[in-house]
């Protein structure tokens, strides 16, 4: 089920409704939210409620395994196991296609022939979010962060619908702890909520499919047909559509959270206002980032086994990360061009002399930082690392050909959201305190209106959030 | 706390002042059955302002879709 739809709209309204007449009996809310939860799941494939279930089964029974252990060697081979049988899934549907294609190919160069099944499989929504959900749970059980959760509550921690398809990532002991009490009904920040949800609806139905639509699908769809001027602005133009889809996807989720009483985690915090690839991440997908940092760069070693093994666990975490997005080189490629990135960083921040800062240096790093962050969403986009190449070569080569798609409306469009980057928050947070003021009637319709010019200027249909496929 | 002290969708004025209270940024909050208004005549409204267009998409569309 996708939030910018009217299945969605439905579906809140009644879920909104139960939730809160469930609120004060703890076992039938639950019970309820679990139902919802796997409604929403199985509106886009009901043959894969099974894997939700399975996974959330598996992350438990781990945990029950490490948490009887009192041996520390047991405990930790408990955890082990735990994860690989939770990362199973993950692995079969999302890599498993990748890989023996590529053994395949590479063994035949060799003349041998492996004889491993070419299958392409169907990817479940949000397996990955999911996964790395139950995974922190079982980490963070053996690591003493987290407590032993009942069955239901890891079955609603994992299958609660407005992070259940691409997120946050919301860690054990940010969402559990707010299963075990009840929700407090007489103070919901409707003006918050709705602005976060009718601005992510915008920055979805309106900026991305404007942008991807116009500028993103005929650059990289064929980018030798397209002049430098074009590939410069199908580039910058992705870089908005990603934001745009996925922040807009979050805001969204953190928003429809809000309105059930829940709170969830930030996940985006202006990324392109950046100073350095290592600021970018601690603005991007800051749930995905943190995750990454606690359950893979600190187990690698982090930065306590010398200086060469930092910039070597900064890499390989990177080269995963990009891995997790998609099993392509592409991604591959990606999280390396990442992952050497911070590294330079990192080794810069060590060996050279911090500099007085200056407006100058600033906004040099800003503009260093986003012409990084730009040139790496082309491999992110782009189906092949020959077309990622093609269109990196016209930016050389085609200045002669004459630009077709660039309109002054997409050059404005590109310039507001990189502007509002910069925007101070006064403003938005001033009307905000003022809507929550009204009466719920001016309210409600002021949201119809909202979502009238939203439908009005969006396209028909709306495609799925980019972050789906992940 | 007990069952008792935790309302859901009863009238807001029960609570009193509690019913619209600040919260970090300024806002103040609603109670959960304003919201339920908020949230149905959003929809109600939309829904009459779109009626044109939903017509077009639904007669556009093959029957039985």
């Amino acid at each position: 089920m996708l939030f910018p739809t009217v299945d969605f709209a439905i579906f809140f309204a009644l879920v909104f409704l139960g939730h809160w007449m469930f609120n004060p009996k703890p076992l039938p809310w639950k019970l309820f939210m679990i139902g919802a939860s796997y409604v929403f799941y199985a509106w886009w494939d009901v043959d894969f409620v099974w894997l939700l279930a399975g996974v959330s089964a598996a992350s438990q029974l781990g945990v029950l395994a490490v948490a009887r252990q009192r041996d520390e060697m047991r405990k930790r081979i408990a955890m082990v196991a735990g994860v690989a049988l939770t990362l199973t899934p993950l692995l079969y549907f999302k890599y498993y296609g990748f890989f023996s294609l590529n053994a395949t190919n590479a063994a035949s160069s060799l003349g041998l022939n492996l004889g491993l099944p070419l299958v392409q499989l169907i990817l479940p929504v949000g397996i990955s979010f999911f996964t790395f959900m139950a995974i922190s749970y079982i980490v963070d059980v053996y690591r003493g962060h987290t407590q032993v959760a009942s069955w239901i509550d890891v079955f609603l921690y994992l299958s609660f619908f407005p992070h259940l398809v691409a997120g946050p990532i919301v860690r054990p002991d940010e969402l559990i702890p707010q299963l075990r009490v009840r929700r407090d009904p007489r103070h919901l920040d409707i003006a918050g909520s709705a602005w976060l949800i009718v601005g992510g609806l915008f920055k979805k139905v309106v900026v991305s499919s404007f942008l991807a639509t116009t500028m993103v699908d005929p650059v990289f769809g064929d980018p030798s047909a397209h002049s430098a001027i074009d590939a410069v602005f199908g580039i910058l133009a992705y870089a908005i559509v990603i934001y745009a889809d996925f922040s807009g996807y979050t805001d969204i989720a953190i928003g429809v959270a809000k309105l059930l009483g829940f709170q969830f985690p930030q996940n985006f915090d202006r990324p392109y206002s950046a100073r350095s690839l290592q600021d970018f991440w601690r603005r991007w997908h800051i749930t995905l980032s943190r995750w990454l940092r606690d359950y893979l760069y600190i187990p690698l070693g982090g930065s306590k086994r010398g200086e060469i093994r930092t910039y070597v666990n900064i890499v390989v975490t990177m080269v995963l990360g990009g891995l997790w997005h998609g099993a392509a080189w592409t991604f591959v490629f990606w999280g390396l061009y990442h992952g050497v990135g911070q590294a330079i960083g990192a080794w810069k921040r060590v060996h050279l002399p911090e500099r007085a800062e200056s407006p100058l240096m600033i906004w040099s790093q800003r503009l260093g930082t986003f012409a990084l962050v730009c040139g790496g969403w082309v491999f992110f986009r782009a189906d092949s690392m020959a077309t990622a190449f093609t269109l990196l070569g016209r930016l050389l080569l085609g200045w002669t050909t004459p630009t077709e798609v660039v309109t002054p409306l997409v050059v404005g469009t590109i310039a507001l959201m990189l502007a509002l980057q910069y925007a101070p928050r006064g403003p938005g947070l001033a009307l905000q305190g003022a809507i929550s003021r009204w009466r719920p009637v001016p309210i409600g319709l002021a949201g119809a209106a909202a979502l009238f010019v939203i439908a009005t200027l969006g396209p028909q249909g709306v495609a799925p959030f980019i972050y789906f496929q992940f | 706390m007990t069952d008792r002290d935790e309302p859901t969708l009863e009238h807001p004025s029960r609570h009193g002042d509690d019913a619209r209270t600040p919260v970090p940024g300024g806002r103040e909050t609603m109670p959960a059955g304003r919201v339920l208004v908020v949230i149905v005549v959003a929809l109600v409204t939309w829904a009459f302002l779109s009626a044109p267009s939903l017509k077009r998409a639904s007669e556009a569309q093959p029957l039985g879709t």
